[in-house]
């Protein structure tokens, strides 16, 4: 079963995301800071990412590169700037959702997309 | 810390009593029906901390929202926080966006367009 971590600071809408994904047979975590993300990470292997660019209030460009220099798993941006995407890309994001552009369908495919490409 | 702001629970809680009280449904009915305490079902309609998990999309997907309608509602949401928080300025056309698919939607839907859209 294929392991997920939803970053997110919005409690409902990382719930949200947690019922699509724990739905379609996917295990689920949610971190609601870096801080918490990081612990988390360094405990469990995951299989992708899920981050939100707000974090905090602070944009999370600079967590995306961490993620992508300490970690295997690809990880799919999603957010409410979509001015961000090449920047996002250009750091190694494996995809980018803009929260009011996708329907959660729309979220659980990406996610599957993602996965399968990595195997 | 998870963000729960004001903003947010403002407008969660106006689209629950309102949408709560046209159907005609008591706080009893409707707590008995989600399986929680009628207290609890008042805190959230007031406004306060979600003492739950999964409060807020129980609530909604018990009034009858579709899964597509509970995400455009808490995007929603957080686009007017982010708007008044940062004045975001890509969050007017976002917020727009999502507003024209509640206005052609049910009647609920056009409800919750009606409360978003006051605070435009």
């Amino acid at each position: 079963m294929k392991k997920i971590i939803i970053i997110e600071d919005n409690k409902d809408i990382a719930e949200f995301y947690e019922i699509i994904l724990t739905e379609k047979g996917y295990r689920v975590m949610i971190a609601k800071n870096r801080k918490e993300a990081l612990l988390e990470l360094e405990k469990e292997d995951y299989d992708l990412a899920l981050l939100d660019l707000l974090l905090d209030d602070e944009s999370g460009k600079d967590f995306l590169s961490v993620l992508k220099k300490k970690f295997d798993f690809p990880v799919i941006v999603i957010t409410n700037l979509p001015h961000e995407r090449n920047e996002c890309l250009k750091l190694g994001a494996d995809g980018f959702l803009v929260k009011s552009e996708t329907e959660p369908e729309g979220i659980v495919k990406e996610v599957g997309k993602i996965l399968s490409k990595k195997e | 810390m998870f963000y729960d702001g004001n903003v947010l629970k403002t407008m969660l809680n106006k689209i629950v009593r309102t949408i709560r009280r046209e159907k005609g449904i008591s706080q009893n009915s409707l707590a008995k029906e989600i399986g929680i305490h009628r207290a609890t079902l008042l805190r959230f309609e007031r406004g306060e901390k979600d003492v739950s998990e999964k409060m807020s999309i129980k609530i909604l997907a018990t009034l009858g929202f579709k899964k597509e309608a509970i995400y455009r509602i808490l995007v929603l949401a957080e686009l007017f926080r982010l708007k008044e928080s940062f004045n975001l300025e890509s969050a007017d056309d976002q917020i727009l966006t999502l507003l024209s698919k509640f206005k052609s939607g049910n009647e609920k839907e056009k409800r919750v367009f009606n409360i978003f859209q006051k605070k435009l």
